[in-house]
């Protein structure tokens, strides 16, 4: 209870950490509980009420198939934070393995890897992704697959930069003088003091992989309608920009919402984890 | 809810029986009245705005509308057809055969190409024959039409043989890939084609930007009297639709040929442009590759057939533009039309012939869907639901144009189709549907049907060659190798000043040389 308080009074000196964790919080909360919180069935078609203005029933109208737009955009929350969690949970433990081990070996080794990763990223990060769906094909996990691929270099790169300033700290070589295994002085020794970097840039990431996840959905390559989707209702949406233009600007909302959020919590641990404001925590 | 301006006029084929009208009787005939009130005039830019890109100028190869376009604009053919899919003259006057299989079409005289050269029966053979030969991959080599031999006898006739008595040939030959290119070209020069102009058409190339624009200017030595009207042709590419609409809105286009249904009642809002709106054969369609599991149980391509509530799918994917079809590729516009009762909605008999072909509840079955054009995404939407109410799981897979065209058409066994209406019955049976048909994407390969088709195009009688081809629809209708929604409307929006735009059913013809600007 009191270490609750003590990262409730923590973050209320961090106004943007604070807001983010609220707004991110609140997300969350509805990802979880969006089929409940759905007043209508996200897929049912009603050829009744097609285009239909906002009203009590249908709080943001309907859309062109006469489905309700505010269970889409409810539903559309738990695709856009799975994907875009996963992405970066996937970007932080592999980009941040790679850049570790990369930054602990050094040399030959440091030299090839650094190489590899700087070669994916001279690629324009939605280019690449586009290329990889298009020769896998669409479908949920691909797009995880060929976003994570894009966002993994940037990762190794934090992690390696981190690495090499404690490499040669004391304290490794003590680690190493005492016989330790190379997973363990990586993952036991390394890791706990490098891990901020990384943390950090997975949080803003977050924000900036939803962005692409919707981008790519509005393009046609990414998540498969009828699944409600932000970026899909968007593409679907611009159509009928002049006939329902509230039908584009509810999911573009939603992303920038979402997008602002997970920044914001992210400018926040930022802040918080910069080791001059350490000791204050 | 947009049915505010005039009906399309389904007026029918009985305009033009002769064969040997004119193309101005064409011209009279083929467009309201209302338009023919002033004298065409002289002059004027018209610019008209297409979707798709071209990728070739070569009319041999030609796929696609602003292909088609271009091609016409440019080059001449034998036969074109009318908007009641009629054969009226291009540059042969006259055709006929005692037997059809011997025909003879006599070309007009003093037809010249752009190099000054005249056109002679001698370019129309090599033109023929070029699409022939396989090497040249002409889309056009399948279509127009069993050609055994084609040969010149003097300058001006031509004589062609079918393999069999085959009376559509004169159709067949108004096959868009169908230009008729001077001899030399073909033979010292064939691949400048791609980017240059040599036809005998009422325009000439002046300026083609690839995936931007192509400039065409008039070609005073045309055939065809005082026509064309116009000093130039723009056809602009652009691809997104709500960008064509606003470019006809504020006047930077004066003529967008296929008008988004969605995007209409802006357009309808202003007095300064022209609606028109015709029924035609051009239909989407649910594909099954009906050589393998479980689309080789005719009870399941049935069942999903019944679920589809037509009238939905109609609604939400043209905004009512177009008229319910009955799994029949041919539409009212054609002549050996045969009228079928309508299938209607009926979940019951679906759950239970899908029941007796022994497919489970919650089966999983995938369907492809191009990303162009967007009815084919929404028909894949509409058929997902109306499934779902039978307990088949559809999953819907979007693909990109070009990678549907790669992997899917053709291959995969269950995808969204798009069709054009095809000159006549035995076009659109030999495109897609006989063992032999040149696309046979549904792989139905039905002996009987193959029989009936056969038998239709070799007969002479037309109330005979009407039974048979009655019994091909009844067929397709009874063992739907694919299901067919709906025809198409196609409405096509222009600036008031332009006058004399007729659309063509068969979407291939654009009489850009009758229009004529105020």
């Amino acid at each position: 209870m009191s270490r609750l308080f003590s990262i409730f009074s923590t973050l209320r000196r961090y106004p943007s950490a604070f807001v983010g964790s609220i707004l991110v919080s609140c997300l969350l909360i509805v990802a979880l509980l969006a089929p409940v919180l759905a007043p209508h069935d996200p897929l049912k078609l009603n050829p009744r009420e097609r285009f239909a203005p906002p009203s009590i029933e249908h709080v943001m109208g309907t859309d062109e198939y006469g489905r309700d737009v505010f269970s889409r955009i409810i539903m559309g929350t738990q695709t856009s934070l799975g994907v875009g969690l996963s992405i970066t949970v996937i970007c932080a433990v592999v980009g941040g393995l790679i850049g570790l081990s990369s930054g602990y070996f050094g040399g030959r080794a440091d030299e090839l890897i650094m190489r590899i990763m700087d070669v994916l990223m001279a690629f324009p990060g939605i280019l690449f992704a586009l290329l990889i769906l298009s020769m896998l094909g669409s479908s949920i996990l691909n797009v995880i697959l060929a976003i994570s691929v894009t966002g993994i270099p940037k990762t190794a790169r934090v992690a390696r930069s981190a690495c090499l300033n404690i490499r040669s700290e004391e304290f490794i070589e003590a680690a190493r003088a005492r016989g330790e295994k190379t997973w363990y002085i990586l993952l036991m020794e390394i890791l706990p003091n490098a891990v901020q970097p990384i943390i950090v840039e997975a949080s803003i990431k977050v924000g900036f992989v939803i962005l692409t996840a919707s981008s790519l959905s509005f393009l046609g390559l990414g998540i498969q309608p009828p699944t409600p989707d932000w970026g899909l209702i968007v593409g679907d949406a611009r159509e009928y920009i002049f006939e329902a233009p509230m039908l584009i600007v509810w999911p573009i909302l939603a992303i920038a919402f979402t997008t602002i959020s997970f920044n914001l919590l992210g400018d926040g641990l930022r802040d918080i984890l910069d080791p001059k404001e350490l000791g204050r925590v | 809810m947009y049915r505010n301006f005039p009906e399309a006029f389904f007026t029918r084929r009985n305009f033009l029986k002769g064969m040997a009208a004119s193309s101005a009787i064409l011209a009279i005939n083929g467009a309201p009245s209302l338009l023919y009130a002033g004298q065409p005039k002289r002059g004027g830019t018209l610019r008209v705005s297409v979707s798709r890109e071209l990728k070739t100028l070569n009319p041999l190869r030609h796929v696609n509308l602003s292909e088609y376009m271009q091609g016409e604009l440019m080059y001449s053919g034998l036969v074109k057809l009318s908007k009641d899919l009629q054969p009226v003259p291009d540059v042969a006057v006259k055709w006929g055969s005692p037997d059809a299989v011997n025909w003879t079409f006599e070309l007009r005289k003093g037809v010249r190409f752009q190099n000054g050269k005249e056109l002679t029966a001698d370019d129309v053979v090599a033109t023929i024959t070029k699409i022939l030969d396989p090497a040249t991959a002409s889309p056009g080599r399948k279509n127009i039409g069993p050609i055994k031999e084609v040969k010149a006898e003097g300058k001006y006739i031509v004589k062609i043989i079918t393999q069999y008595p085959f009376s559509f040939l004169p159709q067949s030959l108004a096959y868009p890939c169908m230009k008729i290119i001077p001899a030399d070209v073909l033979a010292g020069s064939y691949d400048t084609l791609a980017t240059k102009g040599y036809g005998s058409g009422p325009f000439k190339l002046r300026e083609y930007v690839p995936g931007t624009h192509v400039i065409l200017e008039r070609n005073p030595d045309y055939f065809d009297g005082d026509k064309p009207y116009l000093n130039e042709v723009q056809m602009l590419i652009l691809p997104d639709s709500v960008a064509e609409t606003n470019a006809l809105l504020t006047g930077q286009i004066d003529w967008v040929v296929e008008a988004n249904v969605n995007q209409l009642s802006r357009l309808q809002k202003d007095a300064n442009i022209k609606l028109d709106r015709i029924g035609t054969g051009q239909f989407p369609t649910i594909n099954f590759g009906c050589d393998s599991r479980p689309f080789d149980d005719v009870r399941v391509r049935k069942a999903l057939s019944l679920c589809l509530d037509r009238q939905m799918a109609l609604d939400m994917c043209l905004e009512g533009y177009g008229r319910i079809a009955n799994d029949n590729p041919i539409s009212p516009e054609y002549q050996f039309y045969h009228a079928i009762p309508q299938r209607k909605q009926d979940l019951e008999t679906a759950a239970r012939l899908l029941k007796e072909a022994g497919i489970k509840k919650g089966t999983t079955l995938p369907l492809y869907i191009a990303a162009t054009p967007a009815v084919r995404g929404k028909l894949g939407v509409v058929m997902q639901q109306c499934a779902a109410q039978v307990g088949v799981n559809i999953k819907l897979q979007h693909v990109d144009y070009s990678t549907f065209l790669d992997q899917i058409w053709k291959k995969a066994n269950f995808y969204v189709g798009w069709y054009n209406m095809q000159s006549c019955e035995d076009a659109m049976f030999h495109l897609l549907y006989t063992s032999d048909a040149s696309w046979n994407e549904m792989r139905w390969n039905n002996k009987t049907f193959d029989a009936h088709v056969l038998a239709a195009r070799q007969e002479l009688d037309p109330v005979k060659q009407r039974a048979e081809f009655a019994a091909c629809q009844q067929m397709i209708h009874d063992e739907v190798p694919n299901i067919i929604p709906f025809y198409n409307d196609f409405v096509t929006a222009y600036r008031s000043n332009v006058n004399g735009v007729v659309r063509n059913p068969r979407n291939t013809f654009f009489t850009i040389e009758n229009i004529w600007m105020n």
